[in-house]
């Protein structure tokens, strides 16, 4: 009797937590999840906005796109992208919150320069940096020249101006990283720093044995979520280089952005999208599984 | 009396229905943003207001080029714009489309003939007239004067042309070494490679001063030609023959050439109009433009031109097309086009304006505009076609391609074509 009590008990309690979730859940249902069902709808379709009789044309999509070069081109250059991206963002990001540990006045200065990009829109930053990277006229140039240098080609040779999104990239999001480090840096106990030092370990293998092992989760979650961000960039070659010179700088965001809205083949559009989805899936899938592992 | 009874119901309902339309009527516009708060729009909408008191005038802003695809959206919801500032490579796939309501269906037989021939053909569909420009802008050279006095080059007459080899030569003496460190800070001649519309727009009046064409008439690419080959080298020969422009070209976008021809580097530079008086307020008195230069001594200089006409899209009928006409003919009448251009120097596409901006302008302003009127005679405007977008990014790719001076013109325009075929085909748009 008392257990059908609770039973109704938490059965209302549980109506109300749903009622409660309703709102959010229809909010996602339909900005991300709707939209996520419609792009792998049209697909199988040939949407284009130059016409109204689209019609459903099963795997051609899918076909045309394990048949296009510029697809996996595009795809090698973000894979390129998001590697060096990563681990310049994680690597300087933990050098940053392990020497910002150390307290120091200069402290409050360094990490306000790192936020500050950070909060920054996209666009905005790489407008700066358009101007500064110039080729003939920008800022960086001209101190080069300045001190008896020649002129580099920041964004006009190709296998550079890669190096200079991912450089733009790394200043722009590198308080991501650094913040989240810190903070998992700010919760191993100074004691075992100490019982550490007492049995003469180094501080080089204090960072190895005990650092590194304990920050490992917060490691992992940066790891993934910097490389989702990375893999659907878009907006840095875009506006620095609209993907050139000769498509150097073409990422597979910018590539899908331009089959959608420049050549109008949304549904061609669409199936770049799932193959972005599928390799994001992908991803989180296999942070999932280290992370189980690492619990 | 059933005969008398229906006639005074139909009498009856066909004037409840015109009222209706007079009282109520919304002319949706759509503009590019930025312009309804221009003078010579207000103008030109209080002229439409005094023809029409009773119809209110929608403005709907949008943002240029990338609006493209919220049209044709909202043709198919049934809510497109009465009417619509296009750009110009929609009309002839919106007007194909049946999208557009012709205007010449609302104007006089003779109303377009003051306006630039090439403007009218380019808006003509199937022998209907769609649209008219709200203005225009033309490709031309574009250098400083004091930079060629010091070097002792006289430019040509304002209704003459070099030969391309005349402009590289003269460009050769434009280039300056001023700090003697071996390398040229100076450039003669400044082109640009980037991967965008300006890249064609600059480089495509050399080509179809070779007799280029880009499609045929069954809608098939058909750049892979001689003058293509000629059009490309002629950029490479400025770089690597005679070292007039940097080597990096291929990788500058307009922004970047303009910003170097304010700091002073570039002596002159294959621009547009629509640069001129923003550098003539950098340099003033100091900048003069010319014809675009010719192959030879036979071949009439030609240019290319951009812009954006003035549409009916009204899906409401006949009546409110021809209040859309009405307003599109305030929007393209002399005071509107004049106010145009001392706005911000935008070309108007009616004759007779451009005779009056060149009879009463003075000094270097009707220099700029005689040089424009006889580009004008002579312009090509980019085609509407959906495989366009294909052509010229894979035209610019070839372009790159010979100004880095990693393929000849013939290998780059031969993987260029292919690529088009193969692109266009996979979308659908070619058989």
């Amino acid at each position: 009797m008392l257990n059908a009590k609770i039973s109704r008990h938490e059965a209302r309690a549980r109506v109300t937590y749903f009622l409660f979730v309703l709102p959010v859940l229809i909010v996602i249902l339909a900005v991300t999840f709707y939209p996520a069902a419609y792009n792998v709808f049209i697909s199988f379709r040939n949407e284009s906005l130059r016409n109204s009789s689209a019609e459903f044309v099963g795997m051609r999509n899918y076909v045309r796109l394990f048949q296009d070069e510029l697809v996996w081109q595009a795809l090698g250059r973000t894979i390129v992208y998001l590697v060096f991206s990563v681990a310049f963002r994680v690597l300087l990001g933990l050098g940053l919150a392990l020497l910002l540990k150390v307290p120091s006045r200069m402290n409050v200065f360094t990490r306000t320069t790192i936020v500050l990009p950070w909060i920054m829109s996209e666009i905005m930053a790489s407008s700066c940096w358009l101007w500064l990277l110039n080729h003939q006229t920008g800022l960086i140039n001209a101190v080069l020249q300045f001190l008896g240098l020649e002129k580099v080609g920041w964004l006009v040779y190709p296998n550079l101006a890669m190096g200079s999104i991912i450089g733009v990239s790394v200043w722009k999001n590198l308080a991501y990283t650094y913040l989240l480090l810190f903070a998992a840096l700010q919760q191993i106990s100074v004691e075992v720093y100490e019982a550490a030092k007492i049995d003469g370990c180094t501080a080089f293998k204090a960072l190895i044995h005990i650092t590194l092992p304990l920050i490992r989760p917060t490691l992992l979650v940066v790891c993934v979520t910097v490389s989702i961000t990375a893999f659907g960039q878009f907006s840095l070659p875009y506006s620095l280089t609209g993907g050139g010179p000769q498509r150097a700088t073409q990422l597979i965001g910018l590539y899908m952005h331009e089959q959608a809205f420049t050549y109008n083949e949304l549904s061609y559009g669409a199936t770049i999208g799932v193959l972005i989805f599928a390799i994001n899936i992908v991803m989180t899938l296999i942070y999932n599984r280290v992370l189980r592992q690492d619990g | 009396m059933k005969k008398m009874l229906s006639l005074i119901v139909a009498l009856v309902l066909a004037l409840t229905c015109s009222q209706a339309l007079a009282a109520g009527t919304e002319l949706i516009v759509a503009t590019e943003a930025g312009v309804e708060d221009k003078e010579w729009f207000q103008n030109a909408l209080a002229e439409f207001q005094a023809m029409h008191p009773d119809v209110d005038v929608v403005i709907e802003p949008h943002e240029g080029i990338s609006a493209r695809s919220k049209f044709v959206s909202a043709v198919y919801a049934g809510n497109a714009p009465d009417v619509l500032m296009a750009n110009l490579y929609w009309v002839k796939d919106f007007a194909q489309n049946g999208w557009l309501t012709p205007l010449s269906d609302y104007v006089d037989e003779g109303y377009f003939e003051d306006f630039f021939p090439d403007f009218v053909d380019y808006c003509t569909v199937d022998g209907k007239i769609y649209g008219i420009h709200n203005s225009t802008d033309i490709a031309t050279i574009i250098y400083r004067k004091s930079m060629l006095e010091a070097a002792g080059i006289e430019p040509p007459a304002l209704d003459e042309a070099w030969t391309w080899e005349e402009l590289a030569e003269n460009a050769q003496k434009l280039n300056q070494d001023t700090d003697g460190d071996g390398n040229t800070d100076v450039w003669g001649c400044g082109v640009i490679g980037y991967v965008d519309g300006a890249t064609t727009y600059t480089n495509f009046p050399l080509f179809f001063m070779l007799g280029g064409e880009l499609i045929d008439e069954n809608g098939m690419p058909a750049f892979n030609t001689e003058a293509a080959y000629g059009a490309c080298d002629y950029y490479h020969d400025l770089i690597y023959k005679y070292e007039v422009a940097p080597k990096e070209s291929y990788a500058y976008s307009n922004t970047e050439l303009l910003s170097a021809f304010n700091a002073g580097q570039y002596a002159m530079i294959f621009g547009a109009s629509y640069m001129v008086s923003d550098l003539a307020a950098q340099f003033p008195g100091d900048i003069g433009v010319m014809l675009y230069p010719v192959p030879d001594e036979n071949t009439v200089s030609e240019g290319l031109s951009g812009g954006w006409p003035w549409v009916i899209m009204t899906q409401q009928g006949d009546e409110v097309a021809a209040i859309s006409a009405d307003f599109i003919k305030c929007m393209l009448s002399e005071e509107a086009y004049l106010g145009r251009y001392e706005d911000n120097g935008a070309l108007p596409v009616r004759t007779s304006v451009f005779d009056s901006i060149i009879a009463n302008a003075e000094g270097d302003e009707a220099d700029w505009m005689t040089v424009y009127s006889a580009q004008m005679q002579h312009t090509n405007l980019k085609p509407g076609d959906a495989i366009y977008d294909y052509i010229q990014e894979e035209y610019t790719i070839a372009l790159q391609k010979v100004m880095m001076d990693e393929a000849t013109s013939q290998e780059a325009m031969q993987e260029a074509y292919d690529n088009t075929i193969q692109r266009a085909t996979d979308a659908g748009i070619i058989g």
